[in-house]
């Protein structure tokens, strides 16, 4: 189980917390201030292309 | 009037910054409105109800600018406005600081507890949760409306995998002291939460903290976990995730009977409290105390530690005039509304909200002459601009136009503190009128970045009565209103 560990006294334990974030900065910022070991995901919006290049796309993949 | 719209295309802002550009432009002399919004299909739906009509062939991904203004030279300063600040705002998380969602495997090592925190638009966050669960990553998912199926099946492949997701709609869990989301900094001790409720889990954890007591974790499992359709899936493998030391608390706002009922038969065997919002309950079943408040469930540890409990409010000595029939609670935590309206009925005093307690209590589109707590936080009030926790400003400047009406008797409100939250909560509110009784308050801690003595003071300023909890201002606000003659 990656979320946990057993400790001494044979409780389950969360291991060091390492965090991405994806999304809103906001959160990144607020989470860095704290001394979080955070990372930001680089992520934008998958870009929504049209049909007639999807398909030219799709051939030449192909 | 002129409208007129601008897409910028390849660029991506999260919403939290667009939103906060689409207020400053609404600022501007002679604009009426604006909006400033990734398309999606929601934010089409959003332009669509502030007015705008976006041309068709709107793609998704673009950044789109729309504004009315009183002519074409205040609607293109504005967007040139816009755009400067999409330009200056681009660059706020460094480039070397950002991994590639594929490459996130490579970033921990066994014995870690990696999250992903995901606050991206809903329609995106199944591929992207998908992606890093199947790299062995745990999820915080803060974005809401996603679908119940796609809950589900996150939710059991997680569990397949050996990994927790928190959420959708997560807005606080605490790990080793520190918060994800909106968190308040509480002390280390051996409490662990486990919670559908956000703002639930911020009081509980405050006011424990303000006892002198400490928090080893608190889980938000999103507000649908306890929910019939996911059954408490996350909740179940969170009691598990916290271990059996100290006391556990479950706090969930309308849970599912059946899922309250599975859950608690999971903690009964061990020191436990299990709080249900808006319930009205005071029972014990095995080890666990049932409630329905969160100061009951804190003054419950309190007193099986010897210790004494949170201390109550005098009876109010304000007396509304004749004049005076109605209490107005704007809230920013959707929980603590919600609570509010508990005791506000266990108190005899009918109240309407938009996050009622029921259907009959929903509120209407005229809602002058009754009772109201109004959840600022719902998806209506946020609808194209920052969540108040955030940006606090629109809130509480429903506070202040309601203080000016004769007829309001009471003013209710929360002040939420912590990460996540707005420096300055009270931002706005110094223009609140005498009159009507105000009363608050603060969800924070001494350690909070706000600094919960500047918040203190100034509310003291403002005149407003400040309580010790949510419940007890809410219970505050109740016996004010006794007195009201209607």
């Amino acid at each position: 189980m990656v979320c946990c560990a057993g400790n001494e006294r044979g409780e389950k334990v969360i291991g060091k917390l390492r965090v991405f974030n994806v999304g809103a900065d906001w959160f990144y910022e607020e989470m860095k201030m704290q001394g979080i070991d955070i990372k930001q995901v680089g992520w934008t919006p998958p870009v929504e292309v049209p049909e007639d290049i999807a398909g030219i796309l799709a051939s030449l993949k192909e | 009037m002129v409208v007129k719209y601008h897409e910028v295309k390849g660029r991506y802002l999260d919403s939290i910054i667009l939103m906060s550009i689409s207020r400053d432009l609404e600022k501007r002399s002679g604009v009426k409105k604006a909006g400033v919004m990734v398309m999606t299909k929601e934010n089409r739906d959003t332009f669509h109800d502030i007015g705008f009509r976006l041309p068709s062939e709107t793609g998704n991904s673009s950044i789109w600018i729309a504004v009315e203004a009183e002519d074409d030279k205040v609607a293109d300063e504005a967007i040139h406005f816009a755009l400067d600040e999409i330009d200056k705002d681009q660059t706020m998380v460094k480039a070397e600081e950002s991994v590639p969602l594929e490459s996130l495997r490579n970033q921990f090592q066994k014995g870690d507890f990696p999250v992903l925190f995901i606050s991206t638009p809903e329609e995106y966050v199944e591929e992207i949760a998908d992606r890093a669960l199947d790299q062995g990553i745990n999820l915080h998912i803060f974005s809401s409306n996603v679908p119940l199926t796609t809950e589900k099946q996150l939710k059991q492949k997680g569990m397949k995998n050996g990994l927790i997701v928190m959420g959708p709609d997560a807005g606080t869990t605490i790990i080793h002291g520190k918060g994800l989301g909106f968190a308040n900094k509480v002390r280390f001790g051996d409490i662990g939460i486990v919670g559908s409720s956000g703002t639930g889990i911020q009081e509980l954890s405050v006011l424990l903290h303000n006892e002198g007591l400490g928090i080893s974790s608190a889980i938000g499992v999103g507000s649908n976990d306890m929910k019939s359709g996911i059954g408490g899936l996350s909740t179940l493998q969170a009691i598990a995730v916290l271990g059996d030391m100290g006391t556990i608390f479950v706090i969930a706002k309308k849970p599912d009977p059946e899922v309250r009922r599975t859950v608690i038969d999971r903690i009964k065997s061990r020191p436990s409290v299990f709080v249900s919002l808006g319930d009205s309950v005071d029972e014990t079943i095995g080890h666990t105390y049932h409630t329905g408040y969160i100061d009951d469930a804190v003054n419950h540890i309190l007193r099986s530690q010897g210790k004494e409990e949170i201390k109550k409010p005098p009876m109010p000595a304000a007396i509304v005039s004749g004049r005076r029939k109605w209490l107005r609670g704007f809230f920013v935590g959707g929980s603590l509304c919600y609570q509010a309206q508990a005791f506000l009925k266990s108190g005899g005093i009918e109240v309407f909200s938009n996050a009622p307690l029921d259907n009959a209590h929903a509120l209407p589109a005229d809602w002058e002459n009754m009772n109201v707590c109004v959840d600022t936080g719902a998806e209506e009030y946020v609808k194209g601009r920052p969540h108040p926790m955030i940006d606090p400003k629109a809130r509480n400047e429903m506070i202040v136009k309601e203080s000016a009406r004769p007829d309001v008797a009471v003013l209710l409100f929360d002040v939420m503190l912590g990460y996540g939250s707005a420096m300055n909560p009270l931002e706005g509110l110094s223009g609140i009128a005498e009159g009507p009784v105000p009363v608050t308050s603060i969800c924070g801690t001494a350690e909070d970045k706000q600094g919960y003595a500047g918040i203190r003071k100034e509310l003291d300023f403002l005149g407003i009565n400040v309580m010790a909890s949510a419940g007890q201002a809410a219970w505050y606000a109740a016996q004010v209103m006794k007195g009201v003659k209607k």
